[in-house]
């Protein structure tokens, strides 16, 4: 990627120490297009949309709907109704699993390195309503083992919940196989697709998948900004969990008449900022190419493993950088995670995430304290690699 | 918990001047009151201020940061030690000035904070007096500056 990329991030061009920012698998940065995006809401049109009848209101509704068209082609949807606007990955998510009317005796299938934002809102289920929770897992590379998975495939199971790629080893699950494999079971599908639609292209229509949720903040849109896709026949016939204002076009003091998706699934006034910011950093991103940020991503890792080799980390995931998108999970023996985190931070500005990642579940399972994740992007240098692994040369020395 | 005590103290100073040093500070305090109560140091403050005092070490000498690294329990203790002795010796004076008017009422010449004793301690030579020096009491030139 060129420098002309890198000057869009005002963060990359602040005076002093530059910094290295190895954490896009938390929030990516935001480039200026996207944060002027944010301002011209505020600056040109700060009102209400979808109700006013003004002129600043009927400018609101006008760019959102332009921003849903852009997050349909974004994702490949058939229809921007199909097409929600949410706060995050994790209110997609929840939004689903309690919308489908699940109840005793059904079932759900997740893996076994899903993120909380999946794992809670199934575990709640299981304790309120009575549906099992089946987990399949995976095998110990980190890699998705299909066959386990279809074993578990039984009639009960009315929904299979999984995470796209991993935010914990970057591997990325064969959504494709397991959507048609549910699918002959007559189960529907919900792909978290948070850490895989910021890093690659991802076609809701060519996956056939029925529900995809994932976050704006992970693809250089606003922080709080979120997208839920879902199949719009189906949408059509689930009761939403938050209901008031917009989501009904009637109501008597005993009755309401429920608004048409998306409308149904964003209750009150909306972030519309963040929806117009969001569909710029679509665009943004759609203008690199995914492509290209797939292969960039790739790319990084590919350098990074290769030349941290000597180093004697223990990477998660499989061995094939290529399999593990921009995500490079590892320990030291001897050293503490956190530690590692700070003193990446606090020698060389250096910042990456320590931690379990908000997957407990599969660090409790398999006894590891947690892990140090480099997550990059497409506005990462092999320059900053050598520097974050020159540096890991100085920490390991302190074993 | 050591490390939390010690940097809980200089914090609390710290933080008098500088909004940065606050959040700290009362991470800090959060961890102190958690280990009063035998419950974990959540936040991991302690080991927070071991990485960053290892990685500012790094910078300069790996063997110091490897040192302090694998000590840092040891040394936080030994700055505990050092300023809990401080703290003794420091009351102890601090009794016997309101007591007996001196820091030291055996030897009250060697207690600066002996009210009428001043703090200078250098040696003043007979006749080496001259004007516009620090007035100093102790080296007989009572009333004139010396050198
Ligand atoms: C795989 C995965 N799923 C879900 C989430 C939750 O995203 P959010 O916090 O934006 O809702 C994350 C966040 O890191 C993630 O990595």
């Amino acid at each position: 990627m060129d420098e002309k990329i890198r000057s869009d991030f005002p963060v990359l061009n602040r005076e002093g120490k530059p910094i290295i920012y190895l954490d896009s698998a938390c929030q990516t940065l935001r480039p200026n297009q996207v944060i002027d995006k944010i301002n011209e809401y505020y600056k040109e049109y700060p009102a209400c949309g979808g109700r006013s009848l003004h002129k600043l209101g009927k400018m609101v509704d006008e760019k959102v709907i332009e921003s849903r068209k852009r997050m349909q082609k974004f994702i490949g949807a058939k229809k921007s109704e199909e097409v929600i606007f949410t706060k995050n990955t994790t209110e997609g998510i929840n939004i689903i699993l309690n919308s489908l009317s699940l109840k005793s005796g059904d079932a759900v299938i997740t893996t076994d390195k899903e993120h909380n934002s999946v794992l809670l809102p199934v575990q709640f289920l299981a304790k309120r309503k009575g549906i099992e929770h089946k987990i399949t897992k995976s095998n110990d590379d980190g890699t998705f083992n299909l066959d386990k998975f279809q074993e578990l495939l039984t009639p009960e199971v009315k929904l299979v919940s999984v995470v796209h790629t991993s935010n914990i080893d970057g591997f990325t699950n064969p959504a494709k196989e397991i959507v048609k494999a549910a699918h002959d079971n007559g189960s529907l599908v919900l792909l978290d697709g948070a850490q895989s639609v910021p890093h690659k292209e991802v076609d809701v229509k060519k996956l056939d998948v029925d529900f995809l949720a994932f976050s704006g903040h992970k693809m250089c849109g606003p922080s709080g900004t979120g997208i839920l896709y879902g199949k719009y026949d189906l949408l059509k016939n689930m009761e939403p969990i938050f209901v008031g204002g917009e989501t009904v076009s009637n109501s008597t003091y005993t009755t309401s008449e429920m608004e048409n998706p998306p409308e149904r699934f964003e209750p009150g006034l909306q972030n519309y900022a963040g929806m117009v910011g969001l569909a710029e950093a679509a665009r943004y991103l759609q203008k690199i190419g995914m492509d290209k940020i797939q292969r960039h991503d790739v790319e990084l890792n590919k350098y990074l493993t290769e030349n941290a080799r000597d180093l004697g980390l223990q990477i998660l995931g499989p061995s094939d950088p290529g399999l593990r998108s921009g995500v490079f999970s590892f320990n030291i023996k001897g050293l503490d995670p956190h530690e590692i985190a700070i003193m990446l931070d606090h020698t060389n500005n250096i910042a990456v995430r320590s931690g379990m990642h908000c997957v407990h579940s599969w660090f409790n399972e398999n006894e590891i304290k947690g892990s140090v994740r480099a997550s990059m992007y497409f506005y990462n240098t092999k320059e900053e690699i050598e520097t974050f692994i020159s540096t890991l040369k100085e920490i390991i020395k302190l074993r | 918990m050591v490390a939390c005590i010690i940097a809980l103290i200089v914090l609390a100073f710290m933080a008098l001047f500088s909004a940065k040093y606050r959040v700290w500070f009362r991470e800090a305090l959060s961890c102190v009151t958690r280990r009063f109560v035998l419950k974990s140091c959540n936040t991991g403050f302690d080991s927070k201020v071991k990485s960053v005092v290892t990685a500012k070490l790094l910078k300069k000498n790996v063997k110091m940061a490897r040192f302090t690294h694998k000590y840092f329990e040891a040394i936080s203790w030994i700055f505990m030690i050092i300023f809990v002795v401080s703290l003794v010796f420091t009351a102890y004076g601090l009794y016997n000035i309101a007591v007996y008017g001196s820091c030291d009422p055996q030897n009250p010449d060697m207690c600066v904070l002996t009210p009428g004793i001043s703090s200078c301690s250098h040696e003043c030579p007979e006749g080496n007096c001259q004007a516009s020096m620090v007035p100093c009491d102790t080296c007989g030139c009572s009333g004139e500056e010396c050198s």
